[in-house]
């Protein structure tokens, strides 16, 4: 029977790109205590930008790039010019990331147009790849890939360099990390940046087989915050796990209990908010 | 000088006069569909259906001037009928037209037959909107009920294509589980087998996970995943090898003209079925596709041809009624007598529901010059929503659900 290890296989390869979205709202709420609600936009945007220069020049590499500059410039600005302005007021900073979901929604819409969109799998990673009794999309394969080495570099930087050290130090008592000579408010626009960036990035490895359309912030959205809700809020590893266990909970799910489709994306994210509000790894 | 200027000036409007006088005054129509939101893209094809007779007619239908009053829905039958009655009470339209959500047509139909105003359904497909559940006032032109592809579609699947076995898959709403019920009802009446019935939740961001309990071993899949999620269905479908191995049918919503510009390979093959497809073969499409074309720069949709084909259809009526709408029950006669030889779709005409009855066309999905379009290879023609049924006994049963017709057959 190849439907058990397909699934399994599949659920972490789904698991590890709503990592990539996963882990940026994450990170941005460690780092500026924001609770980001633009977050499925910079999917929306680094896949719109994604697939207009994957038609307009034909590498998918330059695509990925252009996405990831897009949105980290984008999330840069959003910090540097509105959000600082308001540090540490939560609703004021809520409200307005939400004015940036509906204004990125429209500039998105006004600039290409309403119809759907999906790129076509590059074609080196069309195909699947058939091992044993699992059968895994190449391309899917190769978002895992990428995604896991993403994940390790996050986790390299955050735990091994000096820089994360400093990003420590100023999640955990930005007063003091300040006054120790580290600025914490260019540490903070940084890494809101990176945020919004890893999700343009998610935006177009995924816009290959989810495709991207009006609407598809609010349906990122939602899926990054069941994620980081598991995993807790403001920790990497937390995520990590909160992805795969969306990821693999969805697969077999649907599979094993049909008739509840509909939560089974959402009903890990339940059961954990009962029992252990902070998430898996969050600190209270 | 002076004085010519003002003889000119006077002998124009003594002129004009006659022309005012006995004029009647504007008719405004109200027209309802998803203009923002997920939908946007069916709701503009729609609109640009209407704009464009609006254009070619000069905007007057049966010799009166006519506005149409835009008003949009986002896809929610609350938001629906709340411009439903700002368009009656507030702006008081004497037709309604658009409406693509059948949860919309259900929601507003009470207050429409309260109101007493005639309207003409473009889209809404779900089977009861003239059906089990019709109201007095309310024609559909446009698409037909879900089933009504379907059933045709389910012979043509055992006896053309040669099929006996398959699985299905579609969204879990009633669009999917009236498309369905329509196949399976046909296909199993003929001898043919559903084995697998799969329902996914609207929106599935993955489908890997329903797409690998398709049995290896059946004819086909039968699969009604439409609007922009379709896009991403089929890319999973072919993803996973699945397309290689087992071809893949269904509804032409799932192909049509706003999906199949972002289509491959994937879909390449694939046999669809629909009302319309922007090749069809006769000179009204030809003309349409083409005014279409240079008005707007795209490939026309059904979405766009039931616009087109709803506002032909209130024109027609209003030159029986000499303009009138007022006499709400003549009006009513006079949509439901009309037979509309020239539309771009082929003939149509209305049932004793006030249903189109119309060809239903089976397409597959060709390249040609690098583009993609829905080649037309076998009609059905005069289609109506009970098929070969019975109209009485057809609407005895139960509308087609989840579970209705219940999958005899399948295998876990």
């Amino acid at each position: 029977m190849t439907l058990w290890p397909t699934l399994a296989v599949n659920g972490i390869a789904f698991g590890m790109l709503l990592f990539l979205l996963g882990s940026g709202l994450s990170l941005i709420f460690g780092v500026l205590r924001i609770v980001n609600l633009a977050h499925g936009s910079y999917y929306l945007l680094g896949a719109y930008v994604g697939v207009t220069i994957v038609r307009a020049t034909g590498s998918f590499s330059l695509a990925v790039l252009g996405a990831a500059g897009t949105t980290l410039a984008c999330g840069v600005l959003m910090q540097r010019l509105f959000l600082r302005r308001l540090a540490g007021r939560v609703l004021p900073q809520v409200l307005l990331t939400m004015g940036f979901l509906l204004l990125l929604a429209d500039i998105t819409l006004w600039i290409w147009g309403g119809d759907p969109q999906i790129l076509p799998t590059p074609a080196a990673l069309q195909g699947a790849v058939v091992v044993g009794p699992v059968v895994l999309p190449t391309y899917r394969g190769f978002v895992m890939a990428t995604s896991g080495v993403l994940a390790l570099l996050l986790w390299l930087g955050l735990d091994r360099t000096r820089l994360g050290a400093q990003v420590r130090a100023a999640v955990d008592d930005p007063e003091t990390a300040q006054a120790m000579g580290i600025d914490v408010p260019l540490l903070g626009t940084a890494m809101f940046g990176v945020g919004a960036a890893l999700a343009g990035i998610g935006g177009i490895l995924g816009s290959p087989f989810l495709g991207v359309y009006p609407g598809a912030d609010l349906d990122v959205l939602t899926l990054a915050f069941a994620v980081v809700i598991i995993g807790g809020l403001g920790s990497l590893p937390g995520t990590l796990a909160g992805s795969l266990l969306v990821g693999l909970a969805d697969n077999f799910g649907k599979v094993l209990v049909p008739e509840l489709s509909y939560i089974t994306l959402f009903a890990p994210m339940a059961l954990i908010l009962a029992v252990r509000p902070r998430g898996l790894f969050g600190r209270s | 000088m002076k004085r010519i200027l003002v003889f000119l000036v006077l002998s124009l409007f003594v002129f004009t006069l006659p022309l005012h006088s006995g004029a009647l005054p504007l008719l405004k129509v109200g027209f309802v569909a998803p203009l923002t939101g997920v939908f946007a893209p069916t709701g503009r094809d729609l609109l640009d259906g209407y704009t464009l007779y609006l254009e070619q007619t000069k905007q007057r239908w049966g010799g009166r001037g006519v506005v149409l009053i835009q008003e949009d829905d986002q896809l929610n039958p609350g938001i629906a009928l709340t411009k439903v009655r700002k368009l009656a009470e507030s702006d008081r339209v004497e037709l309604l037209t658009g409406i693509i959500s059948a949860a919309a047509a259900y929601a507003m139909r009470d207050y429409i037959d309260q109101q007493a105003v005639p309207t003409v359904i473009s889209v809404a497909g779900g089977d009861d909107v003239t059906q089990r559940a019709r109201g007095k006032f309310t024609v559909r032109t446009g698409w037909g009920a879900s089933s009504q592809t379907a059933h045709p579609f389910g012979e043509y699947a055992y006896r053309d294509l040669g099929y006996r076995r398959v699985a299905t898959i579609a969204d879990d709403f009633a669009f999917g589980h009236e498309w369905i019920g329509g196949f399976q009802r046909t296909f199993e009446d003929l001898g043919g087998r559903v084995v697998r019935k799969l329902w996914a939740p609207l929106g599935t961001a993955d489908f890997t996970p329903f797409l690998v309990q398709i049995p290896r071993d059946v004819d086909a899949v039968v699969a009604a995943v439409v609007g922009p999620i379709a896009l991403r269905f089929v890319r999973q479908y072919a993803d996973l090898g699945l397309k290689a191995r087992t071809p893949m049918i269904g509804p032409g919503h799932m192909t049509d003209e706003i999906n199949l510009p972002q289509m491959g390979d994937e879909v390449v093959g694939m046999i669809t079925v629909l009302h319309y497809s922007a090749v069809l073969d006769n000179a009204a499409n030809r003309k349409f596709v083409e005014a279409y074309a240079k008005r707007f720069n795209r490939v026309p949709s059904a979405y766009s041809e039931a616009g087109y084909t709803a506002a032909l259809w209130i024109d027609r009526a209003l030159q029986r009624t000499g303009g009138l709408v007022s006499n709400k029950e003549a009006f009513m006669k006079a949509m439901a007598g009309l037979v509309i030889a020239d539309s771009p779709r082929g003939p149509v005409r209305l049932d004793a529901a006030g249903n189109a009855v119309h060809n239903i066309y089976v397409r597959r999905v060709d390249r040609v010059g690098g583009a993609l379009q829905n080649a037309v290879i076998r009609t059905f023609p005069t289609v109506s929503q009970f098929w070969t049924f019975d109209p009485d006994a057809y609407l005895k049963q139960p509308v087609y659900s989840r579970d209705v017709p219940p999958c005899r057959f399948c295998e876990r």
